[in-house]
């Protein structure tokens, strides 16, 4: 692959936490969670979820369409920001959700294919190109990573790329029958923890390359310097103690970004909340990272908007984007009390100053899926 | 720009009359029993493919190979499946909703094969084979399989094993295919210069600045 270097031009975001990075930002920094109760009829009982004022603003206000389209397009608009059509044109779409357009109710009344959400995004925005990755959890991460690759091999001039996922029946009853959701506020990482939160979520990157941006007159805010992804050949994948495949991840992502441990400034963790991936998590840190985790923190954002699927990579990307640029690190939204069989020594209670200008994030799927992503401040 | 020379090609066929081809040891009955019919078909017609290509069986230490996998419109068989179970304090089953992932059968192959390598399961056949390509190039893995699947009535599968191709640019590519009809334009139309490459060597468009060229040695 050629050594051409993949730069972010544009973040765009809306959940549970907020309608727009700034605001999404500023809930995290005060550690409000915007998680509540919701009596569903998917679950036995009452659960925690996260959901976005976008599901219920105003039809009239935009275009009508099912709660994932109209937090996607949320999202692109602020991630596209002052970039006009000429500058936005040729651009990939390149798009990661669970549920798509069945996301309201999960029974997919239209039918529709799981291309289809991105298909019509895109005749919206004029996009050259749409793709649906649809890996679980971690999609967003990989279509970021996807897009990042395809500029890499001079396949396309940039993307707009993320995810968009909204509650649905059908995630609400898979992740009660696994025993995942959360009957109060989720705390990831924490001797309490209660499981997850599912939430409503969008969030987008404009990439480009180096010399595309440069050439379209568009400022660099971050670079993303590699992504991996994997899958774990452990036959109960939900829960791989050990976390091997995502260890794999991580590790290869900091081989490709000619990138060591001890260079980061943080990671992004995902934190789910859940004991066993609580677990496999740092475990798989661990192996990778070393004693470096001794010194470098740890920080999550589902205590804060909840597990937004296919979104969640991207938001935690956003979000890990605007902690480098300002310099501070907020702290893992929940955690009261660390766990300690997790083993890992710095998870942020309290924020602090970042000290560095790269970051790890991390991120797992159901069916063994994971992925690692670094980014950094452009010179 | 990308192009994949395709040094080899050979289509594998199977017998028309098992609509699950029994894939052997590789894949127990017990597992087998956890996929839905057309995630069967795609997992089958994989480790048929790994089989054939000496890649059965996990691997220790573990393959490096990826797996890029088609998975067509949502699997509704499996969501409508899990959501005509138990209601609500009823006990749903995970195995079933775990089935409406869509990459749950890059998960099964993974399994049955040993791989930690990347892999990413996409709505269309042109993303996915374009992301095994990438993934070759950048030398983030040694193989790579890339498989998809129509659902429904007539459902068939096409997995295509790519390799880097010793003393030449590209990758060799091996493929087999469950025969049945695949209508033009549909989402397996990415894969299927793979399965069955014309006689002369040629070249064909994937996807916006992705071609193939290949020479077959049939």
């Amino acid at each position: 692959m050629s050594g051409t270097r993949v730069f972010v031009h544009g973040l765009g975001a809306a959940c549970a936490a907020g309608e727009g990075v700034e605001a999404i930002w500023t809930a995290w920094r005060r550690g409000e969670t915007r998680l509540a109760p919701l009596a569903s009829r998917s679950t036995a009982s009452r659960v925690f979820v996260g959901r976005s004022r976008v599901r219920s603003s105003d039809p009239a206000a935009e275009p009508p369409g099912p709660t994932a389209m109209a937090l996607a397009r949320r999202a692109i608009r602020e991630a596209l920001g002052e970039a006009d059509p000429e500058c936005r044109a040729g651009l990939d779409l390149v798009l990661g959700t669970t549920v798509g357009l069945g996301g309201d109710t999960g029974r997919d009344p239209e039918g529709a294919p799981f291309g289809a959400l991105a298909e019509r995004l895109s005749g919206e925005w004029g996009f050259a190109r749409a793709s649906t990755v649809v890996s679980s959890c971690t999609a967003s991460m990989e279509a970021l990573g996807t897009a990042a690759d395809r500029i890499r091999a001079g396949l396309s001039p940039g993307a707009v790329a993320g995810g968009a996922d909204a509650l649905s029946d059908l995630v609400l009853r898979g992740f009660d029958c696994l025993g995942m959701l959360a009957r109060r506020t989720p705390r990831p990482f924490d001797r309490e923890r209660c499981g997850c939160a599912i939430g409503d979520g969008a969030a987008f990157l404009l990439l480009m390359s180096e010399e595309e941006g440069r050439r379209r007159g568009l400022p660099a805010i971050a670079e993303l310097v590699a992504g991996a992804a994997g899958i774990s050949d452990h036959p109960f994948s939900l829960a791989e103690p050990e976390g091997n495949a995502l260890a794999g991840a991580i590790a290869a992502a900091l081989d490709a970004g000619g990138a060591a441990s001890p260079d980061l400034a943080f990671v992004q963790a995902f934190g789910l909340g859940t004991e066993a991936g609580d677990v496999a998590e740092a475990n798989a840190l661990r192996a990778v990272l070393g004693s470096a985790l001794d010194r470098v923190p740890v920080t999550g954002t589902k205590g804060l908007f909840g597990h937004t699927l296919g979104a969640a990579g991207a938001l935690d990307a956003v979000l890990s984007i605007r902690a480098l640029r300002e310099g501070r690190i907020p702290a893992l939204t929940g955690l009261v009390e660390p766990d300690p069989a997790c083993a890992l020594p710095r998870l942020l209670r309290e924020e602090e100053p970042a000290r560095g200008d790269l970051v790890l994030q991390v991120g797992v799927g159901l069916c063994g899926q994971s992925a690692a992503l670094l980014w950094r401040l452009p010179p | 720009m990308i192009a994949a020379l395709l040094v080899a090609a050979r289509a594998a066929r199977w017998g028309p009359a098992d609509p699950v081809p029994d894939p052997g040891p590789a894949l127990p009955e017990e597992r087998r029993r956890k996929l839905a019919p057309a995630d069967a078909l795609v997992v089958t017609t994989g480790l048929e493919l790994a089989r054939s290509t000496g890649l059965a069986g996990p691997a220790d230490p573990p393959r490096r190979m990826a797996i890029a996998l088609a998975a067509d419109g949502c699997p509704r068989g499996a969501r409508a499946e899990f959501l005509a179970g138990p209601p609500p304090p009823g006990l749903a089953s995970p195995t079933l909703f775990l089935r409406t992932s869509a990459n749950f059968p890059a998960a099964q192959l993974a399994i049955a094969l040993g791989s930690r390598g990347p892999s990413a399961t996409f709505a269309g056949s042109a993303d996915a084979l374009e992301r095994a390509v990438l993934w070759l190039a950048a030398g983030a893995a040694e193989e790579a399989i890339v498989l998809g699947a129509r659902r429904g009535e007539g459902a068939e599968a096409v997995a295509a094993l790519l390799r880097r191709d010793d003393g030449s640019e590209g990758w060799r590519v091996e493929a087999s295919r469950r025969p049945g009809r695949i209508p033009d334009g549909d989402e397996l139309s990415a894969l299927l210069p793979l399965v069955s490459p014309p006689a002369e060597a040629g070249e064909v468009g994937l996807a916006e600045g992705l071609r193939l060229r290949w020479r077959t040695s049939r």
